[in-house]
């Protein structure tokens, strides 16, 4: 479920009235007395929130509202130099996974003073590549950066989808919007798929014991994916909150979010969570 | 938790509300007005009074009377508008040591955010009164078109008179926000909002209790203050050519005019002629001179074209970011003292094509929309949310002084963006990451919000180290910017948090001044 919609027969207008109940609900404006943590964790829950909109909405061909979040996907090509090169060079496979950006809160580095010559105003230092492939289209803000293969954002394709796919072991590249495709293309093509595929319907059946044993076996096999772990740790506060261990619950969202700020279902159900007490 | 009060910290006048039993509730200050004159004077001994009071020292102490201090929160000195208006103010303008336009009263040289301070202060013991409980949060209001400085500037002007604003709301969107709560059917709106120092058109979508503002636009020098500025330079003008006199040149005789022109233009807006009677307004050759003349509607109306057409520009803009053709706006909404002149209602209708709508008072709509908006926040208004965007362009300086967009003017917010971008030079082991804000496709002519640097990258031929940047920005309009090199994961975070000028420690000093 996206947006609290059922997959099959989301129409431009049921998909418009979710995202307006859920703004209602949501917004960050709700939570602006609260604590700078929980104003945070707001804005995230309801980025999301949007972002979700926004895919449905697009994927149902309907026109974008205002100058919304549309042409900032595209890349303009701006100095002669590396723009050929990056193209040519982005035929080639993407190097694997970056780590998620916002766990790291590196403080600015002091530049070398050895080494001053890009800072001068003449040498900004910085060009734009047009980093979308041939073929493909360009990465819209709010989607994760292609090089990432991570579970989270398999799990919400798969979630997103419009129309619902009816073999549940259906492999992801079968599916989906030109978008999605451009995720798999670099998704790693190894078995994890399945797995994975697995434990996403173990968490969809609410089954969250073989959901967990899926989990440990895939964070034992790639023990570099922190998705994994973040995974695994939302899916032991899920059991934690079914079991009515709410405080127990809280710490494994917060946990499954420091692994992986961009977990919507953690976010989501942290924010369910503060909203009943 | 205490209540959260509305504030709409206007340029010429300031305006607070409450919400009491879902409705809001304008205020009145101890005066018994429901507005307070956005003026603070410092006497000879150094006390300060505020509001009604401060206004009627501006002829008898005008380089110590300051009103206005709206239009020059946030901004620079050097600032082509400042300069323009400091020719015209009675007060004296100077540079702050980090270059800030602010105001030397007698020798002492204050901030247009501790200015500010005095007026919100005011507005708060206001609140305080009539409540009967003390009051430490508000929701204020600052012109769409406001940037990240003047908005931060806003902040402070709050913090240093004890206020914690809990959000700073745009005011044409704090106006439907009041208006939209009893005409809650699905529908589009114009807000046109003329106050006394800045225009600001914003169209709005309301569906099902959501407030989507589809785009705004505005012009921050354009208000009532060019208006009366108008008229004090025809009655100037013509003062000069009978009598060799410039009054502009007298702060005193500068002071009555500006009031004189004031209160003809406000009486224009209902009669068809007004008298301007300024006795003794100098002294010539043969003894003291008088000003004594009959002014008519035309005639201000003649005078004033060049700023009326001032008005169309912005709105077919807003349109067109909307996605909106006129016949789409159902109701056109007028804000601001502005709109009472017939001339500006005038255009509004003609740009728009239906006449604005009745029964909203220009004054006090965007106070109500305040304190509705404190509702949002406090849980007593359920069904109504607001989903603003962010005025200005937000983006990063690329090689040749380019701007490159990452966030859109009228993006809704919050929001997220990113962007790759690559290095220039072979090997190149850093990037300067440099923040702009503004419409200018040359980055240096914009504003500057920020800038940090990404160290230690992988050597490489240029153009391959590659550099992800993304813009988060919070409802709040708070702006943080994440680099990432691709690849290696290697990572920066600046939290752009827009610099009013004033420091902590000179903030917390100039509250206890203010508390006093």
């Amino acid at each position: 479920m996206t947006l609290g919609l059922e997959e099959a027969g989301a129409t431009v207008e049921t998909v418009r009235a979710a995202f307006l109940a859920l703004t209602k609900q949501f917004h960050p404006a709700r939570f602006g007395r609260m604590s700078a943590p929980i104003q945070r964790l707001s804005n995230e829950v309801f980025l999301g929130i949007k972002g979700a909109h926004d895919q449905l909405m697009k994927s149902l061909g309907s026109p974008p509202r205002g100058s919304t979040m549309q042409s900032s996907g595209g890349m303009p090509v701006l100095t002669a130099e590396g723009t050929n090169r990056t193209q040519s060079r982005l035929g080639s496979p993407p190097p694997r996974a970056a780590s998620p950006p916002a766990t790291a809160q590196t403080r600015p580095t002091t530049p070398n003073p050895a080494i001053p010559r890009t800072l001068t105003p003449t040498k900004p230092g910085l060009a734009i590549p047009p980093a979308t492939r041939p073929g493909t289209p360009p990465p819209r803000p709010g989607t994760p950066p292609q090089q990432r293969p991570t579970t989270p954002q398999s799990e919400r394709s798969s979630t997103q989808r419009i129309p619902p796919v009816t073999a549940p072991n259906d492999p992801p590249t079968t599916r989906g919007t030109g978008e999605w495709q451009q995720l798999q293309r670099t998704a790693p093509a190894f078995d994890e798929r399945v797995e994975l595929q697995q434990v996403l319907d173990a968490l969809g059946q609410k089954n969250w014991g073989a959901a967990k044993a899926l989990l440990n076996g895939l964070a034992a096999r790639v023990p570099a994916s922190k998705q994994y772990r973040a995974l695994l740790a939302y899916t032991r506060g899920r059991e934690a909150q079914t079991a009515g261990r709410g405080e127990d619950a809280v710490m494994e969202f917060q946990r499954a979010l420091q692994l992986d700020p961009d977990l919507q279902q953690a976010k989501s159900a942290m924010a369910e969570l503060l909203r009943r007490r | 938790m205490g209540r959260v009060i509305g504030i709409d910290l206007g340029t010429t006048n300031s305006c607070v509300a409450v919400l009491e039993g879902g409705e809001p509730v304008v205020i009145h200050n101890q005066e018994g007005g429901r507005t307070t004159p956005s003026m603070a004077s410092w006497n000879a001994d150094g006390d300060v009074v505020v509001g009604a009071a401060s206004k009627r020292q501006m002829v008898t102490n005008p380089q110590r009377t300051v009103f206005g201090a709206k239009r020059l929160i946030g901004r620079k000195a050097t600032d082509p508008e400042v300069q323009n208006l400091a020719r015209r103010l009675p007060y004296k303008v100077v540079a702050a040591k980090n270059g800030d336009a602010w105001v030397d009263i007698a020798g002492t040289p204050r901030s247009p955010q501790e200015i500010s301070a005095h007026v919100l202060a005011k507005m708060k013991r206001v609140a305080e009164d009539y409540l009967g409980q003390p009051v430490t949060e508000a929701v204020v209001t600052v012109p769409a078109y406001f940037d990240d400085a003047q908005r931060q500037a806003t902040k402070d002007a709050g913090k240093i008179a004890g206020l914690t604003v809990r959000q700073i709301l745009n005011e044409p969107t704090a106006a439907a926000l009041a208006y939209g709560l009893h005409h809650q059917s699905n529908q589009r709106l114009a807000v046109f909002d003329l106050g006394g120092g800045t225009f600001d058109i914003s169209i709005l979508a309301i569906e099902n209790g959501v407030f989507e503002v589809l785009s705004t636009y505005g012009d921050t020098a354009l208000g009532g203050d060019d208006f009366d500025r108008v008229i004090i330079d025809l009655l100037a003008d013509e003062f000069q050519q009978q009598n060799n006199i410039d009054l502009r040149s007298d702060s005193v005789a500068l002071q009555r005019l500006k009031e004189a022109a004031e209160r003809a233009k406000i009486e224009l807006s209902s009669a068809m002629t007004t008298d301007i009677n300024l006795p003794f307004i100098a002294a010539g050759p043969q003894g003291p001179v008088h000003l004594m003349r009959e002014l008519e509607r035309g005639q201000l109306e003649r005078a004033c074209r060049s700023l009326l057409d001032k008005l169309l520009a912005p709105c077919t803009k807003a349109l067109a970011d909307a996605h909106c053709t006129p016949t789409d706006i159902d109701q056109v909404v007028l804000v601001g003292g502005m709109t009472r002149m017939p001339a500006v209602q005038e255009r509004a209708e003609k740009i728009f094509g239906k006449p604005g709508s009745k029964g909203v008072n220009p004054d006090e709509i965007v106070a109500m929309g305040a304190a509705v908006h404190s509702g949002i926040m406090g849980g007593e208004l359920q069904e109504v949310v607001l989903l603003d965007v962010t005025p200005h362009n937000m983006g990063v300086k690329v090689a040749g002084d380019r701007m490159s967009v990452v966030i859109q003017s009228n993006t809704s917010i919050p929001t997220r963006a990113k962007k790759v971008f690559a290095t220039t030079e072979d090997n190149q082991t850093f990037v300067a990451i440099e923040i702009f804000q503004g419409e200018d496709e040359h980055a240096s002519r914009n504003r500057r919000i920020g800038r940090f640097v990404l160290g230690d990258l992988a050597p490489g031929p240029r153009g391959r180290t590659k550099v992800e940047v993304s813009f988060t920005m919070d409802a709040d309009g708070i702006l943080e910017v994440n680099a990432v090199e691709v690849g290696t994961g290697r990572a920066a975070t600046v939290t752009i948090e827009a610099s009013s000028g004033l420091t902590a420690e000179e903030i917390a000093n100039l509250g206890m001044r203010v508390a006093r």
